[in-house]
């Protein structure tokens, strides 16, 4: 059975190339959302297995997402892969701290790399 | 002023103060050698043997004729025609003190004293006095404290309140006018001071007399108005009780030649008003003033070039700080940019990574298009590796310092780059001192500055070179004292040294510039050596790269040592 990944980004163009090369494993299901707002009621929806999550978006960031996903009993064994394009310690620590114990990746990401990423927390 | 210059000021001064003395010492023996035996007359001689001892009465205040001076002693030109005569008839003069002129007068009169030795014959006195002919003549003159029309005779006096010496000549004379406002003092000295000072308009005297006695008083605001047609002839007189005595000081007088007569003279008269400037006193003020405005001026020149030194190294001061604050403003710019940048960047480098990855897949292997896509996917990574630098940059102010081995991490670095400088056959040397003392450091950020540098060294040398690695504590000195340093602090130095081309003089002014790069298109940011020279700065060391006196670049790493090291 494939598994759902939705993937939440500001950039359109970045979540289609995501969504183009993820399914084209065959692995996956992909769903996309281009607003954080939008990524709530999306995610309560399709009941992702793990969402890509960009860190920095305008109106509702990638960490107040998935603050009110967890509080969501329906959706307490989602996983998260959080996607930034400011790798810095300070940063990811900071982000890490409100949402706790989940995986960065640095944009640009290649693909296989994505993946290897994705199998593992799924895996764990 | 330097104390030989000082020595010899004081010699030369030395020297013109003594020569005058000198001559007149010398003159005065010569004076004295030249005695000449006197034609006495049996009689003249008889009466003498009878009067051994001639009592003389000086006028105790007529300068430089003769008087007394402070501590007692006669002197004079009379003095020394006294000196003459007793040489050269065999007398001695007992010399008489009287209390001013006056006294004197009344005492020979008396006939209590033998001989008065410097008075001016007349008719009055000659009822009491017999005298020789004269040997000393002075000109009788007037001085004022101010501008008066010109003096010539008695009767222009007439008017003007005059000081007279109470009982000479000029006092006689002046009795002889009618409606002459005469006062009288008992000396010169005390008449010159009432005109000195406005009590009288004149003093009138003899003009040598007067001269000396300004002079000594310090009366510098009298001046000669006018000299009068009279001229004061002075002689010996004796009472009449001892009238021989008057012809053998005669004949004793003829003795003395007109040559002596005229050095005695000039040994106590300036013959002509000299100008100031011409007189002694004058010209040793003016070599005093003239050495003292000359070391007044060097002291000035020493004080304006010692200024001028510390302006140049204020200036050199405040052109490093400029150039430094320039720097700091550029990072801090580069580094507000960079962290929107790299924000902005990433999105799109993420889409083309993707976009490459996509078609990787998907594109047959024909034409090289394969290859076309792996050209983009290693464009992107030489572009990340870009923003990396820059949010390396942006970030680099914050520090996790521990205690830590430099010689360890040196080490560590050395691994790393290991491969590096094998493959492209260059020798890395290191000197480390095993008793380095371990520093604060944040080890991953001078790990970060380590590599750089070495990779640098690398590229530099090419291949078949060498780069060596020193670490040891040494004092600071003064060719590379700086703002983190004082001279003689001690400091952990880590240097690298490469025999490399060195650095040109126009790369070395900017090579910390940030993206500055010598390295070809996409081998380097342009940002590593500006990053490391922060790193370094916020580790309160210093980072210097030039060249080595040898030859090559060397870069130089000082790093503060804790106080309990330093020991």
């Amino acid at each position: 059975m494939k598994k759902r990944i939705l993937v939440v980004d500001d950039e359109v163009t970045l979540t289609r190339m995501v969504k183009l090369n993820l399914e084209r494993t065959g692995d996956y299901e992909v769903r996309t959302e281009n607003e954080g707002a939008m990524a709530v009621p999306a995610a309560r929806e399709f009941k992702p297995d793990l969402i890509l999550l960009d860190v920095m978006m305008p109106g509702m960031t990638g960490d107040e997402v998935a603050a009110q996903l967890k509080e969501d009993p329906l959706l307490a064994d989602t996983k998260f892969i959080f996607v930034t394009a400011i790798v810095t310690k300070s940063e990811t620590a900071q982000a890490g701290s409100n949402i706790g114990g989940n995986v960065f990746l640095a944009k640009p990401v290649k693909t296989e790399e994505l993946v290897d990423t994705i199998e593992k927390v799924l895996a764990g | 002023m330097q104390p030989s210059s000082r020595a010899s000021f004081f010699n030369l001064l030395g020297t013109l103060l003594l020569a005058p003395l000198l001559c007149v010492c010398v003159s005065g023996v010569q004076a004295q050698q030249a005695s000449s035996s006197v034609p006495l007359s049996q009689a003249e001689k008889a009466w003498l043997q009878q009067h051994s001892v001639i009592r003389l009465a000086p006028d105790p205040g007529f300068a430089p004729v003769e008087w007394f001076n402070r501590q007692g002693d006669y002197h004079g030109i009379t003095f020394d025609y006294v000196q003459l005569l007793e040489q050269r008839l065999g007398v001695r003069f007992e010399i008489v003190r009287g209390k001013d002129w006056s006294d004197i007068l009344a005492t020979a009169k008396a006939g209590e004293v033998d001989a008065l030795s410097a008075i001016m014959r007349t008719g009055a006195r000659e009822q009491h006095l017999v005298f020789t002919k004269p040997y000393l003549t002075l000109t009788r003159g007037v001085l004022a404290a101010r501008e008066l029309d010109p003096i010539t005779r008695v009767e222009d006096l007439r008017g003007y309140k005059v000081a007279v010496v109470e009982g000479s000549w000029m006092d006689e004379k002046l009795d002889e006018y009618t409606g002459m406002s005469i006062n009288h003092f008992q000396d010169l000295a005390t008449a010159l001071a009432a005109t000195s000072l406005g009590v009288t308009d004149v003093t009138a005297s003899a003009l040598e007399t007067m001269a000396f006695t300004r002079r000594d008083e310090g009366l510098t605001n009298l001046q000669k108005v006018g000299e009068l047609d009279h001229e004061v002839a002075l002689s010996f007189a004796v009472s009449k009780s001892v009238t021989p005595l008057a012809g053998i000081l005669e004949k004793g007088l003829a003795s003395i030649t007109s040559a002596e007569a005229a050095e005695i003279r000039a040994r106590w008269i300036e013959t002509s008003e000299q100008p100031f400037w011409q007189k002694p006193v004058y010209r040793y003020s003016a070599i005093a003033l003239l050495v003292l405005l000359l070391a007044c001026m060097a002291v000035v020149i020493a004080w304006n070039r010692m200024l001028n030194t510390r302006v140049q190294e204020r200036s050199r001061q405040l052109e490093e700080a400029h150039i430094q604050l320039i720097q700091a403003e550029k990072m801090e710019s580069v580094g507000r940019l960079s962290a929107g940048v790299a924000h902005e960047v990433k999105n799109p480098l993420a889409i083309i990574q993707m976009g490459a990855d996509y078609l990787m897949e998907v594109v047959p292997d024909e034409d090289g298009a394969k290859e076309v896509v792996a050209d983009i996917g290693d464009a992107v990574r030489r572009a990340d590796t870009v923003i990396k630098g820059l949010l390396d940059f942006s970030h680099s102010d914050k520090l996790a310092l521990s205690s830590g081995n430099l010689n360890e991490l040196i080490e560590e670095a050395q691994r790393l780059v290991g491969h590096e400088f094998r493959q492209r056959n260059i020798a890395l040397n290191t000197h480390l001192s095993p008793s380095n003392p371990q520093i604060q450091m944040d080890a991953n950020k001078i790990k970060q500055v380590l590599i750089n540098m070495l990779m640098n060294a690398a590229q530099a040398v090419g291949g078949d070179g060498e780069v060596n690695v020193s670490c040891e504590v040494v004092s600071i000195d003064a060719n590379s004292s700086n703002n983190a340093f004082q001279v003689g602090e001690p400091a952990l130095r880590l240097r690298i040294v490469d025999n490399g081309p060195g650095i040109s003089e126009e790369n070395l002014v900017k090579l910390f510039d940030p993206f500055f790069t010598t390295k070809p298109v996409g081998e380097g940011t342009g940002l590593g050596l500006s990053v490391s020279r922060n790193i370094m700065e916020l580790h309160s060391g210093v980072l210097d790269i030039g060249n080595a006196p040898e030859g090559g670049a060397r870069v130089t790493m000082d790093f503060r040592i804790e106080k309990e090291d330093q020991a």
